[in-house]
C-alpha cells in the first residue's frame, strides 16, 4: 500500500502531507525532512526510486518520487506496490492537478490545499489508487465543486432528491 | 500591507482567544480558522486546539463546511480523540444521506479515522453500500477501500468472513474504477480468509483477459496508450496470491495473456510515460510468470529480456530490471540464462545511482552459486573499499554468508573471512567475527591454516581491530598447532599480540588478555612473560579489563595443577545453529504486511516460505508438482564439514547437561504463569522455536482470552493445531466466533486465536491449552497451563473505610471460607519496601485497596467479589501484612466460598514464589 503522500518545494517547506497510518506530526516532520535531504542531492537523470531508511519503514519500503520544477513529488509504497504502477499515478495526480487549476503552479498548492487533499482522495484512498481516468477524477472533483457553491442550493436537489422522490 | 491583513487579524484573534471561550463563530469564520489551523498542521505544528469546532463544521448541513470539516478531522483528529463518537454519530447520518456527494464524504472520512467502533457498527452498513445496486461508482469504489482500511485495522472485528464471497464477484464489474478498488480489498481479503476467496482467482484471469483482448474498456482509462495499467498490475498482483489455476482453460488463458504482454514490450515504446506503464505491467507479468513456474521457456523469454533491460539507457529501467531478475535468480533452478549477464551486473555495481548499486548487489547475492562464487565474492570483495558507507555494511553480510555458503577450501574461506573483515570492519556488526570464530573453532581441519593466517595477520602493518580479535582468539585457542612450525614459537606469538594491543579498543583488548590466559595454559615455557602483561593489566583504568587481568592473574598464580587446564580448556564446538547473519538479512526483511513478498537469495527460504502459504491457502489440495514438500536436498549453507561438528556437537551435549535446561524451563514457565495471574497480557511460554503471549480481558462472569502464537524459529512451522480444554464443567472455555486458527506460521510471524470463557461456577483447575506443531517435519507437542483461575472473574469493590473489619469479622465467624498463608519474601529498603509491589499484585488481581482501613499503615486490606454465571456472585476480603524486619508476609482471604478463599490463595502463593 501507498503509506503517505508528500508534496515539498525544493527548500523542504511541504506543501502537502498526507499519512495513511496514523502517525505523530513530529514524526511525520521528520519524515519529509530525511526524505528531502535524500531526494534533493539526486540528478534528475538518475532513477525515480529510492530504498527507505531505518526511519521510513526499512529496506522493504520504496520511496517513489518525481521532480516538477520546484516541487518533489513523494509516494511512500511498501513492496506489495509496482515501483512503475506508483510512478505513473504521480504522474496521473499531477495531471489532475493540472487539469483542475489550469497550468498548476506552487502557489495554486499553497492557496488551495484544501483542494489539492479532494484531488488526492479522488485519486488515492486508504493507501489504495481508486482511480485512474483523469475525466473520471475531473467529475468528482467538479460534482463537489457544484455541492459547495451556496447559490446552488437548488441544484443539489437534482438528481440525488429526485430519486428520493421516487422512494416516497 | 493589505494582503497581510488577514494574517494580522487572525494573529490577534487567536491572542484574545487564548484565556475566553468564543461561542459566537458563524460558518464562514468557523470555515475560515479551521482552515488555517489545517494549515498549520501541515507546516509541522502540533494543533491540539479548536477540533470542536471541527466536529462542529461536520454537522454542518452545508456541503462546502462539512467537505472541510471531514479534512480536518482526518488531518488534526487522532482516533483517541474524546471527539470521536460525535464523529462516528455524524458519519452514521451522512452515510445514509441521499445525497451521494455526502455519502462520499463519509466514505472517505473513514478511510481515514477507523476506529473499532466505526468498525464494529458501521461495517454492515458500508457492505451494503458496495453491493446495493442503486448505489453509484463514485460510493462503491469509496466503500471498497472503506472497508478495506476497516479490514486492515480491525481484522476481528469487520467479521469479514461474513460478506468476503459476495465481494469477490465484483472484480468483474464493467467499471474499472470500481474494479480496481475491489480488487485491492480481495488482495487483502485473499490473505485473511482464503476460502472465501477462492473464486478470486478465475474472476481475475477472465478480467485481464476482456481488458487485453477483448479490449473492453472506455477510452478514459487508456494511460499513455496502455490500457488500464494500474488495473492490469493490480490484477497480476492478485494471481501471484494464488497457485496456478487448475482448470487448462484459465490456465491457457493465463498463459496467453502473460505472453501477449511480453510480446506486447518487445516493441520499444514511443515515449516515456508510455514506457513505464508498459514495463510496470510487464515486471508484474514476468514476477507472476516466476511464481507459476510453469513456462519455462516463458521464463527464459523473461530472462533475456531482463538482459536487455539491465543494460538500457534508462535508469528506472536498469533498475526494475535488476529488481526483477534478483527476483528471477531467486526462484530459478538454472541460472544459466542469468550468468550471461554476470559481466554487466558486476558493472552495474559501479553505476552513478546508488539504488541501482543496491539492487546489483541483491541480484548477485541472489544469482551466486559454487561456480560463480569465486568470481561474485572477489568482485564484491574489491569494490569493497570503494562502495559507498551505506551500502557497506549489506555488502560485507553478504559477503561473509556467500563464503561460508559456497567454500569449497577452507584456506579460501579463511583467506577471504580475513580480508573481509580487515577491509570493512569498520562497518559491520559483530556477528561477522563471532561466526568467524564459530566456524573456526566448529571445523577441526580449518584450525592449523587459521592459526598461521592469524599470526600473518597480526604482523601486517595495518591490522584492523575485528582482525585483531579473531586473530587473538584463534591463536589463544589453537596456537599450540603452530607452535613448532619456524618464526612462530609461543613468544613470537605472544609478541605479535602486544605489539597491535597498544591502539586497540577496550573490548579488543579483553579478547586479548583472555588469549594470554590461555597461553599461561598452552606454553609453559612463557608463563612468567605472560603474567607480566597480565599483571600490568591489572591496574587498568577500563574496569572490565581489570577484572579480567585480576580473575586471570590468580588463576594462574593458583597453587594447584589441575586448575588452570580445567579452566582454560579449548572451547568446545558450536552448537550448530542458524547463522547469526542470515537471521540479521531476514529480519530486515520480515516486518511486511504482504505475505506474498520473496526474500532475496538462497532458493530454500522461499521454497519454505511458498510452501507455507500455499498449505495456509489451500489446505486441502496437494501443493503444484510437489515441490514445496521436497525435503531440503543436500545444503552447502551447513558449511564444509557440518558432519564432524556435529559429531562433536552430540559429544560435548553429554546427557548430564539437559536436566537443569528443563529445570530452568520450566522455571521459566512458572514464572510467567505467575505473572498472568495478576496482570492481563503477557507472555505464557517462550521455546526456541515457538512464543505464546496471552491477552486476557474479563467481563466477569465472562471473559475473552487471547493468545498469540509466534514463530521463532528460522522456518515455517506448519500443521498447527491449536486447542483449549477446560479441567472441569464449571468453566467454559471455547473458541471465539469467526476464528480461524493458524495452520501454519511463517518465520518470525504471529497469528492470534481468541477463546471465550464463561465461569459458571467456582473451579479449581486452570483449563490447559494444547499445541501441536511440526518443525521441518518433526512433530512437537505443547501443553500449557492457561492462566485463567476463579479469581479471574474478580470485580473491585469500594466500600466504607469503617465497614471493612465489620464484615471481615462477620466472614471470620461465620467460617465458610478462610486461606492464610506465610511467605517468607526479603524485600529491600532500596525498593521502597514491600509495599508498592504488593499493592499492585493486589490491585492487579482485581481487588480495591480499601486505604485506611487497617490501623497498620503498611497492611492492605482489598475488597472484590467474584461472578460466575450459575453459582451466583461471591464476595471475597484479604488482608496482606508484610513485616519487613522479618521478611515475612502473612496473607489472609475470607470470601463466601472456600473454593473461591483458596484459588485466590493459590494464585498468591505462586506469585511469591516466583517473584
Amino acid at each position: 500500500m501507498i503509506k503517505a503522500v508528500l508534496i515539498f518545494n525544493q527548500l523542504g517547506k511541504p506543501r502537502l502531507v498526507k499519512f495513511y497510518e496514523p502517525i505523530s506530526t513530529p514524526a511525520q516532520q521528520e519524515i519529509l525532512r530525511e526524505i528531502h535531504s535524500l531526494v534533493a542531492k539526486r540528478a534528475d537523470t538518475l532513477c525515480n526510486f529510492l530504498e527507505g531508511t531505518r526511519s521510513i519503514g526499512g529496506t522493504d519500503t520504496r520511496i517513489v518520487y518525481r521532480h516538477y520544477a520546484t516541487l518533489y513529488f513523494v509516494f511512500v509504497a511498501d513492496r506489495s506496490e509496482s515501483e512503475l504502477g506508483v510512478l505513473d499515478l504521480i504522474q496521473l495526480f499531477v495531471e489532475s492537478l493540472d487539469k483542475v487549476f489550469e497550468n498548476v503552479c506552487e502557489l495554486d498548492l499553497i492557496f488551495h490545499f484544501d483542494e489539492v487533499h479532494y484531488i488526492l482522495a479522488e485519486v488515492v484512498s486508504a493507501g489504495m489508487v481508486i482511480e485512474t481516468s483523469l475525466s473520471e477524477i475531473g467529475r468528482a472533483i467538479d460534482e463537489a465543486k457544484r455541492q459547495a457553491k451556496p447559490e446552488s442550493d437548488h441544484a443539489r436537489m437534482g438528481l440525488s432528491s429526485l430519486r428520493r422522490g421516487f422512494v416516497q | 500591507m493589505a494582503p497581510m491583513k488577514g494574517l494580522t487579524v487572525f494573529i490577534a484573534d487567536v491572542r484574545k482567544c487564548k484565556s475566553q471561550w468564543q461561542p459566537s463563530l458563524n460558518g464562514y469564520n468557523r470555515k475560515k480558522y479551521v482552515c488555517k489551523l489545517i494549515y498549520m498542521s501541515l507546516l509541522g505544528y502540533d494543533v491540539h486546539f479548536g477540533h470542536k469546532e471541527a466536529v462542529e463544521l461536520v454537522n454542518s448541513p452545508k456541503y462546502s463546511e462539512k467537505q472541510i470539516g471531514y479534512l480536518a478531522v482526518s488531518l488534526l483528529l487522532t482516533e483517541s480523540s474524546g471527539f470521536m463518537r460525535s464523529v462516528v454519530t455524524a458519519l452514521r447520518r451522512d452515510l445514509y444521506d441521499t445525497n451521494e456527494c455526502n455519502a462520499c464524504l463519509a466514505l472517505s472520512a473513514v478511510t481515514n479515522v477507523a476506529t473499532r467502533e466505526i468498525a464494529e457498527t458501521l461495517t454492515e452498513d458500508i457492505v451494503l453500500q458496495l453491493l446495493s445496486s442503486s448505489a453509484s461508482m463514485f460510493v462503491k469504489k469509496k466503500a471498497a477501500l472503506c472497508l478495506l482500511r476497516l479490514l486492515r485495522r480491525f481484522p476481528e472485528a469487520v467479521k469479514a468472513r461474513q460478506w468476503a464471497a459476495r465481494v469477490v464477484p465484483y472484480i468483474g464489474h464493467r467499471d474499472i474504477g470500481v474494479t480496481l478498488a475491489v480488487t485491492s480489498l480481495v488482495t487483502a481479503l485473499v490473505q485473511q480468509h482464503p476460502d472465501e476467496t477462492r473464486k478470486a482467482a478465475a474472476l481475475a484471469v477472465r478480467r485481464l483477459n476482456s481488458l487485453l483482448a477483448d479490449n473492453e474498456h472506455t477510452v478514459d482509462y487508456v494511460y499513455y496508450r496502455v490500457p488500464a495499467p494500474w488495473l492490469q498490475v493490480k490484477l497480476l498482483r492478485l494471481l501471484q496470491y494464488f497457485p496456478a489455476p487448475e482448470s487448462a482453460e484459465l490456465r491457457g488463458m493465463l498463459t496467453s495473456t502473460l505472453r501477449r504482454i511480453i510480446d506486447q514490450s518487445q516493441d520499444a515504446a514511443s515515449d516515456l510515460q508510455q514506457m513505464n506503464a508498459q514495463y510496470a505491467v510487464l515486471f508484474e507479468a514476468i514476477s507472476l510468470g516466476i511464481h507459476l513456474d510453469a513456462d519455462q521457456a516463458l521464463l527464459q523469454q523473461s530472462a533475456a529480456l531482463l538482459g536487455r533491460f539491465i543494460t538500457s539507457r534508462e535508469t528506472n529501467v536498469r533498475y526494475l530490471g535488476l529488481e526483477t531478475m534478483a527476483h528471477l535468480a531467486a526462484y530459478i533452478d538454472d541460472v544459466s540464462a542469468i550468468k550471461r549477464y554476470q559481466g554487466v551486473i558486476i558493472q552495474s555495481l559501479r553505476d552513478r545511482d546508488t539504488s541501482v548499486r543496491r539492487r546489483a548487489l541483491d541480484l548477485l547475492y541472489s544469482m551466486c552459486d559454487v561456480d560463480s562464487a569465486r568470481a561474485i565474492v572477489g568482485e564484491l570483495l574489491r569494490h569493497m573499499a570503494v562502495a559507498d558507507v551505506a551500502l557497506r555494511e549489506e555488502m560485507a553480510l553478504k559477503v561473509a554468508i556467500l563464503t561460508e555458503k559456497f567454500a569449497t577450501e577452507y584456506a579460501w574461506y579463511v583467506d577471504v573471512m580475513m580480508r573481509l573483515v580487515s577491509l570493512a570492519g569498520d562497518h559491520m556488526g559483530d556477528e561477522v567475527w563471532h561466526r568467524i570464530v564459530q566456524v573456526v573453532l566448529g571445523n577441526e581441519e580449518l584450525q592449523l591454516y587459521a592459526c598461521k593466517i592469524a599470526l600473518q595477520t597480526l604482523r601486517a602493518p595495518v591490522c584492523h581491530e575485528s582482525a585483531f580479535k579473531v586473530s587473538a582468539y584463534v591463536l589463544g585457542e589453537f596456537g599450540h598447532l603452530i607452535a613448532n612450525a619456524p618464526d612462530c614459537a609461543p613468544i613470537d606469538q605472544l609478541k605479535a599480540l602486544q605489539a597491535k594491543m597498544g591502539p586497540t579498543s577496550p573490548a579488543a583488548r579483553a579478547v586479548a588478555l583472555t588469549a594470554i590466559a590461555k597461553f599461561t595454559n598452552l606454553f609453559p615455557e612463557i608463563k612468567t612473560l605472560c603474567l607480566r602483561v597480565l599483571d600490568r593489566f591489572r591496574a587498568a583504568l577500563d574496569v572490565e579489563l581489570q577484572q579480567r587481568a585480576c580473575e586471570y592473574y590468580a588463576l594462574a598464580t593458583v597453587e594447584s595443577e589441575d586448575l588452570l587446564p580445567i579452566v582454560f580448556e579449548e572451547m568446545p564446538p558450536f552448537p550448530e545453529r542458524q547463522s547469526a547473519l542470515m537471521s540479521r538479512l531476514l529480519s530486515k526483511g520480515a516486518d511486511t504486511e504482504d505475505q506474498r513478498t520473496w526474500v532475496l537469495g538462497t532458493r530454500d527460504p522461499n521454497r519454505e516460505r511458498s510452501g507455507a502459504q500455499q498449505q495456509q491457502q489451500l489446505p486441502q489440495s496437494p501443493p503444484p508438482g510437489g515441490e514445496a514438500g521436497v525435503p531440503r536436498a543436500a545444503d552447502p549453507a551447513a558449511g564444509a564439514g557440518k558432519a564432524s561438528s556435529e559429531a562433536k556437537g552430540e559429544a560435548a551435549g553429554a546427557a548430564g547437561a539437559v536436566m537443569p535446561e528443563e529445570q530452568a524451563q520450566a522455571a521459566r514457565g512458572r514464572k510467567h504463569y505467575a505473572r498472568l495471574l495478576w496482570e492481563n497480557d503477557g507472555i505464557l511460554h517462550d521455546g526456541d522455536e515457538i512464543q505464546v503471549g496471552v491477552v486476557a480481558q474479563y467481563k466477569p462472569p465472562a471473559g475473552r482470552v487471547g493468545v498469540f502464537l509466534g514463530n521463532k524459529a528460522a522456518v515455517a512451522i506448519c500443521d498447527v493445531t491449536i486447542e483449549a480444554r477446560s479441567g472441569e464443567g464449571s468453566l467454559e472455555i471455547r473458541l471465539a466466533e469467526n476464528q480461524a486458527p493458524p495452520t501454519s506460521l511463517v518465520p518470525l510471524a504471529q497469528a492470534r486465536i481468541f477463546f471465550d470463557v464463561t465461569c459458571k461456577d467456582v473451579f479449581a483447575t486452570a483449563p490447559t491449552l494444547h499445541i501441536t506443531y511440526s518443525l521441518a517435519g518433526e512433530p512437537t507437542e505443547l501443553e500449557l497451563q492457561l492462566p485463567v483461575t476463579a479469581a479471574h472473574f474478580m470485580d473491585p469493590v469500594t466500600i466504607a473505610v469503617g465497614d471493612f473489619f465489620a464484615r471481615w469479622k462477620q466472614l471470620g465467624d461465620a467460617g465458610i471460607g478462610e486461606a492464610q498463608e506465610v511467605f517468607r519474601t526479603p524485600f529491600l529498603a532500596t525498593d521502597g519496601g514491600a509495599g508498592p509491589w504488593l499493592r499492585s499484585v493486589v490491585g492487579g488481581m482485581g481487588f480495591a485497596l480499601i486505604h485506611g482501613a487497617d490501623p497498620v499503615p503498611d497492611n492492605i486490606v482489598a475488597v472484590g467479589i467474584a461472578s460466575t454465571a450459575t453459582g451466583g456472585r461471591f464476595g471475597c476480603l484479604m488482608r496482606v501484612e508484610p513485616k519487613q524486619s522479618h521478611g515475612l508476609t502473612r496473607v489472609t482471604v475470607r470470601a463466601t466460598n472456600s473454593g473461591l478463599a483458596a484459588a485466590v490463595a493459590a494464585n498468591l502463593s505462586m506469585i511469591f514464589a516466583s517473584r
